[in-house]
Parts: C-alpha cells; sequence; structure tokens
C-alpha cells in the first residue's frame, strides 16, 4: 500500500473492519505516524488495547508482526542480533585443519552465522512490517537510549559486517504502562497517543463487535457494571477491556439474559484478579447492589 | 504578522512551554508537519494531531486540552479574555502605586517587589495602618537613613511574609498572574486550570479542599505503587558489558569436552536502597505530612525496609504504626492520637541528635533519607553541623522543601541545609510526583 495516499477514512475503516472500535483520538494519531514516518508511543493502563493496535495494523497492511517483548536486562543480543557462537565453534572444529585462518574468519562472521533478532528482522525485512516493542518501560535506559538511535536512522551498525539500512522503514508500535518515565529523548522521537479506559458508550460498542451473541441489552449493562466498577471503587487493577471481554463471553456461556447478581459472584474472578479487590468490592458495593445500580442508572 | 498562521502556532506553543510542557523545536516541526497532513478547518482534528506531536505525558493532557480551548476560541471569547486581563492588569498596577505611595520612607519609595507591593495592598486596613505608622516614627535624627533604609526593608518584608502565612495563602494568585504573565490567554488557562478540580496535581496540598481527599488519596496509592514496582523488581541476568564468569563457564562446558560452548557472565549485583522518612509535623508542615506518610504508608505496604520518623520538638519512631494491616485513616488516627509532638514547634538539630545517637544502627551507606520539611526550625547552624554528620553516614539525603522555590533565597536555614543534601521544591503533588520519578523511578 502506498502510504503517501493513505486517507483518515481509510484507516479509520481498516479498523473498523478489523473490528478495533477506534474514534478520532486514535485515529489521528496513528495516522499521523503512519503519514510522518514516526514510531507510535501508546501509552495507557493494561488492558486497554494498546497492543492490539500493533496487531491491527499488520492485518489492515496484510503484513506481518515482529513483535519484541521487553523485560528488564533486555539487551542487544536479545533485541539486536547474535552471532551463532556455537556454530562458528562447530564450523571451526570441522574445518580446522583443511582452511587457511582467514578464510576460516572471513566465512565465519558471514551472515549465515547471523542470528537476527527482531529489530535486525524488521530493518532487513524485504517488505514493510509492523515492529511491535511492547512494554518499553521495563527495560533499562541503555537499552532505550540504544533503541532510540535505531529508530531515528533505521539502520544498525555490525562492526564485522558495515552498516545495514533499512529496506522500508516498519511501523513501529511502543507501547507503556507508565511504571517508569522515559527518556525526553525517546518520546521526542515518537508521536504520542494516550489511552485510557474507554466511556461507557464505547465499551458498548466494542462488546456487541467482539461478543456479538451477547444481548444489547445485557451488553449495556456490563458495559455499565464495568464502568462503575473502574470509578466508583478503589480497585487496585481495575478490570480491562479484555477482561470485560471475558465476562461477556463467560455471561454467552451462561445464557445469561439479563445480568443477575448470581453472574457477578460466578465470574468475578475474570474482573478482577487480586484477593484484595475482590474483598473491596464485596465490601463496599457487593453483586446485588452493583446490579441494581446499573439497572437503576440505564432506567434514567 | 499577528494573524499569520506561523505566528499564532508559535505563541501556542510558547503558551505550553509557559504552562511547563517541554516542546523542542525538532516537536514544534513534527507538529507543523503534522498540521499539513490532516482538516484544518476540523477542531478535533487539529486538536488530535497537535496532542500526539507537542504531548509525551498523559498528566500534561489537561493542561493541553485547556490550552487548546482557550487559544483556539472565537473571536468573541478571545476579546473577553484580553478585556479581563487588562482589567486584571491596571487593577494590579493601581494596587502597586497605591503600596509605593504608602511605603515611603524618607520621601523614598522601599525597594520591595511587586508581588509584595501587591500583597501589602491586599493587608487589612489595620495592618497597613500599623506598617505606615512604624515607617512615620522610623526617623532618624541625622542622614543615616540611607542605612538603614535596607534594613527597614528587610523588617517589612518580613511582616509581609508573616501575614501571607498567616493568611493562609490563600488567595495571593488572584492579582500576581495578572502582571507576570504578559499574555491574556495565558492568564486566561492559569485562571482556568486553578478553577478545574482536575488539578489537583499542581494545587499547593495545604490548600486541597476535604472532598478533594479521596481523590488526592488515589493519586497517592498510584505514585506508591509505582514506585514499590520499581523498587520490588527483580533484576535479571544481562549478558551486556559485563564479566566472563571462567569459573561457571568452564563448569558448565565440561560436558563438551571442555570446548566452552555456553558462556556464563557476572552478574552486577543491584542492591535496593533502604528508604528512611524523617517528616516535619509541626505546626505548619503537619498538612503536608499527612500526605506524605499517606504516600509513605502506600509504598510500606508493598516494600518492607522503609523506617519512618516523625519530627517537630523532638523525634518519634512511628514505623511501628505502618506494620498493621488496616485502613490508612485509622493509622493516622492513632498516630495522631498518641503522638506528643504533632502541631508543635520546630527543633531540627534536637531531632537528628535523636536519630544519631539513638537509632545508629539503622543509618548505614545503603540508606537513602527522604526528609519532608520547609526547613524553619531553631538552632539552624547546630542543625546543618547535625545533617551533615547525617550525611557521612548515609548514602544520600533528599530534602522535600514544601516553599516555593522563589522563597529560597530569603531564608538563611535553606542555604544552611542545600549544601549537604539534595533539595527539591515540594509543595504539590505535581513536585512530589516528579522527585519520586526522578530519583527512584526513572
Amino acid at each position: 500500500m502506498d502510504f503517501k495516499k493513505l486517507t483518515i477514512e481509510q484507516l479509520r475503516t481498516g479498523f473498523e473492519q478489523e473490528g478495533y472500535i477506534a474514534e478520532d483520538e486514535i485515529v489521528i494519531p496513528v495516522y499521523l505516524a503512519l503519514r510522518l514516518e514516526k514510531p507510535i508511543l501508546i501509552t495507557g493502563a493494561p488492558g486497554v488495547g494498546k497492543t492490539e493496535i500493533a496487531k491491527v495494523l499488520a492485518r489492515i497492511f496484510k503484513t506481518d508482526l515482529i513483535r519484541l517483548q521487553c523485560y528488564e536486562g533486555l539487551d542487544e543480543n536479545k533485541a539486536l542480533y547474535e552471532w551463532n557462537y556455537q556454530r562458528q565453534l562447530i564450523k571451526i572444529q570441522l574445518i580446522k585443519e583443511s582452511t587457511s585462518s582467514e578464510l576460516i574468519e572471513q566465512n565465519l562472521f558471514s551472515p549465515a552465522y547471523l542470528l537476527e533478532r527482531p529489530l535486525l528482522k524488521a530493518i532487513q525485512a524485504t517488505r514493510k512490517n509492523v515492529l511491535l516493542i511492547d512494554e518499553i518501560d521495563k527495560t533499562d535506559e541503555e537499552f532505550e537510549a540504544f533503541l532510540f538511535e535505531v529508530l531515528s536512522d533505521f539502520q544498525v551498525s555490525i562492526p564485522e559486517l558495515g552498516t545495514i539500512y533499512a529496506r522500508h522503514i516498519p511501523i513501529v508500535v511502543l507501547t507503556n504502562n507508565g511504571e517508569r518515565e522515559l527518556s525526553d529523548g525517546l518520546k521526542r522521537r515518537c508521536v504520542f497517543l494516550y489511552i485510557d479506559f474507554p466511556s461507557i458508550e464505547k465499551e458498548i460498542r466494542i462488546i456487541k463487535t467482539k461478543v456479538p451473541q451477547l444481548e444489547a441489552r445485557l451488553a449495556e449493562e456490563v458495559a455499565g457494571a464495568i464502568h462503575y466498577m473502574r470509578h466508583h471503587i478503589d480497585l487496585k487493577k481495575k478490570p480491562s477491556i479484555s477482561e470485560t471481554l471475558d465476562f461477556a463471553n463467560a455471561l454467552v456461556l451462561m445464557g445469561a439474559q439479563r445480568l443477575e447478581p448470581e453472574h457477578i459472584r460466578q465470574a468475578l474472578n475474570l474482573l478482577l484478579k487480586d484477593k484484595d479487590d475482590i474483598d473491596m468490592f464485596n465490601k463496599e458495593v457487593g453483586p446485588e447492589e452493583l446490579v441494581e445500580i446499573v439497572r437503576s442508572r440505564l432506567k434514567r | 504578522m499577528q494573524n499569520s498562521f506561523e505566528y499564532n502556532f508559535a505563541r501556542f506553543v510558547h503558551i505550553l512551554r509557559h504552562l511547563g510542557i517541554k516542546v523542542s523545536t525538532g516537536e514544534t516541526i513534527t507538529a507543523l508537519r503534522a498540521l499539513e497532513l490532516v482538516d484544518l478547518l476540523n477542531k478535533e482534528h487539529v486538536k488530535a494531531a497537535l496532542a500526539a506531536t507537542l504531548i509525551k505525558n498523559p498528566d500534561e493532557q489537561p493542561i493541553f486540552i485547556q490550552a487548546f480551548e482557550s487559544f483556539f476560541t472565537v473571536p468573541e471569547v478571545k476579546q473577553q479574555q484580553r478585556e479581563e486581563w487588562e482589567e486584571r492588569r491596571a487593577e494590579g498596577l493601581r494596587l502597586i502605586e497605591e503600596a509605593d505611595h504608602d511605603l515611603v520612607y524618607e520621601g523614598e519609595t522601599l525597594s520591595l517587589t511587586d508581588e509584595e507591593k501587591l500583597f501589602y495592598a491586599r493587608l487589612p486596613e489595620d495592618e497597613k495602618k500599623r506598617i505606615k505608622r512604624y515607617l512615620e516614627s522610623s526617623k532618624l535624627p541625622d542622614d543615616r537613613y540611607h542605612s538603614f533604609k535596607p534594613m527597614l526593608e528587610y523588617q517589612i518584608r518580613g511582616t509581609l511574609r508573616y501575614w501571607k502565612q498567616r493568611l493562609g495563602e490563600e488567595d495571593d494568585n488572584y492579582y500576581i498572574p495578572s502582571l507576570k504573565v504578559d499574555d491574556e490567554v495565558l492568564a486566561s488557562i492559569i485562571r482556568e486550570l486553578g478553577e478545574d478540580d482536575s488539578n489537583l496535581l499542581y494545587e499547593d496540598m495545604k490548600k486541597i479542599r476535604e472532598r478533594d481527599l479521596p481523590h488526592v488519596t488515589n493519586v497517592l496509592k498510584l505514585l506508591s505503587r509505582k514506585l514499590a514496582t520499581k523498587i520490588s523488581r527483580r533484576y535479571r541476568m544481562s549478558k551486556k558489558m559485563v564479566k566472563i564468569d571462567l569459573r561457571r563457564s568452564i563448569k558448565a562446558n565440561v560436558r563438551y569436552g571442555g570446548i566452552i560452548f555456553k558462556l556464563h557472565y557476572k552478574q552486577k549485583r543491584i542492591q535496593k536502597p533502604d528508604i528512611m522518612l524523617i517528616c516535619d509535623v509541626s505546626g505548619s508542615m503537619a498538612r503536608y505530612a499527612a500526605f506524605v506518610i499517606q504516600f509513605i504508608y502506600g509504598l510500606s505496604s508493598v516494600v518492607k525496609n522503609i523506617e519512618s520518623f516523625i519530627f517537630a520538638e523532638e523525634l518519634e519512631y512511628v514505623t511501628p504504626y505502618f506494620m498493621k494491616i488496616r485502613p490508612f485513616e485509622e493509622t493516622m488516627m492513632e498516630l495522631m492520637g498518641k503522638s506528643k509532638i504533632w502541631g508543635k514547634g520546630t527543633n531540627f538539630n534536637k531531632s537528628l541528635k535523636t536519630l544519631r545517637e539513638h537509632y545508629p544502627l539503622l543509618l548505614n551507606s545503603n540508606t537513602v533519607v527522604i526528609i519532608l520539611s520547609d526547613t524553619k526550625t531553631l538552632e539552624i547552624d547546630q542543625a546543618a553541623q547535625e545533617l551533615l554528620k547525617l550525611k557521612k553516614s548515609v548514602k544520600d539525603i533528599i530534602w522535600l522543601n514544601t516553599l516555593p522555590y522563589n522563597e529560597w533565597k530569603d531564608l538563611q536555614s535553606v542555604a544552611a541545609f542545600q549544601r549537604h543534601c539534595q533539595m527539591y521544591e515540594c509543595y504539590t503533588l505535581a513536585h512530589l510526583e516528579k522527585i519520586i520519578r526522578k530519583q527512584f523511578i526513572h
């Protein structure tokens, strides 16, 4: 696809067709990132659909998704490339008596012995792909500095092979849960997108799209209940959109027509994953009162 | 020129910078390129494009939205903003003139800042009269008044500071922005932000209202959880920039006939700091202390190695209060009820001495001491000496000063303590968050 001719409408349609409910505040930053060929940094609470954007983009543009999952201690070897040390050793053992040492060295540092890691894979790909750098806030600052060097020039230097330039600048999606402050340098190089928990209306649309078997009325009740839990109960971990969908799917399996206290009791573990949160919910509201609140709000 | 697109855009960026949002030139250029790609007549598209390119932190979003709505508004509202601003400015200038007229010594106006003059103009009439009378009666028989004038100015400044504190600094910002801020849109945004409940982060902790406390509690919980995640995070093995562990490598490769097939690396041991909080709970500080203690309370439920003290006239060890698992309100009630020093005067020297003499085991090279205080104490020099002694026995001292930075220069105590610690301005939750991020989370 020619990205220079991409329009906001086309992108919005693409998101819709892939089942991702996105409004202007999501579509426009993504559109700008694509047109300006800049990485997009997506911030928000876990489970609001940050990673999903990368997956959806890969589907919209029918391309590969290359994922780099970040963690503390992640380094260039795991992210960029590594020489296949074991294979090199075997080769040395096999040919050490028959070939000259110079030739061995030349052969050993050829692309055949290079283990490509996600970043190099994305740069060397023969077509534009989506590079997802997930949970960037979990890496160390050193790695972050290294990363923004790669992301600004889209080229890497391998001492033994020289500089490798990107054949196609990948669509880079970075996600951030906000566990630590990212450096200004990295933030400056990215287009920024903050995704908050959805409004009730948007969540109803999400439920209806992802769990079409659920009754419309029940979808409204579920969205109302989740919204209330997120905003009125002091939870350590608020239910995410994916947890809402798990809960909705569970209601389908239970054959529910309306939201009943019993359903909440049975499937509460799908929404709240912390014992303190479950205790807090039962102490502050409880299933009966929650159903009552949701119904009275819907009547209004 | 003033109506050109570039001029207005640059002015908007300038306003954002004034509001504390860091916008680089590169980001400005990216934002301009982004605007070329969206429909300029669609306000929502422009807003989303500018937010995506100029804002890089969720906390800045409310400020950005307020700035955008005030800046890109209809001409009638802009006109109103300008009129209001000019009105306030004129009022401010009138008050300064009034103060200039009153604050005279031997026919010469005292050299005070505009802020001080504005504050004088807002004092109760009786107090103004008292100051005027004092100035009139301070006449010297000869021409020594030139050397006496700075002393008099110093005294008046002290009186104004006293009143400022006494009046609780409740609405002293009312006049100041109109003079300090040279832009009507900026003045309007600052006013709107001040009225907006969602900006508790930027409000002086002392002024946070009762009804906002639950929200503040949530913010503090989130903050302490972030810090706790960072502190308690385990560190994994890294293959980068570390030395090869020959012993382990040889041992692991015996099975390959001695060929070093698998390398093992030496791991850098990362020690988590022991945190010690020393919180000033004297009269002027009690409100701030309640917030910071709440923050530490959140932290102590996850991280174990935190020691907490409160001080005023003396030092009290309060860690045991936080050991029990129970609601924060209960903990605070017990703490305030049992404490003998809560709300009393301040003697930092005595408190630090007690810490050094009675709790030496808690002070080691891995301890990071966080002090929360406005530095106002008796025995400043001795306290500074004690602070120096403390500095030598711990890893680091971070001082959260609840006084605004522009007041630091007036206080001898700040200069004395600042030499021996890292001191940060910390009177809003935003300050607290920033320091925590900078010191521990980054």
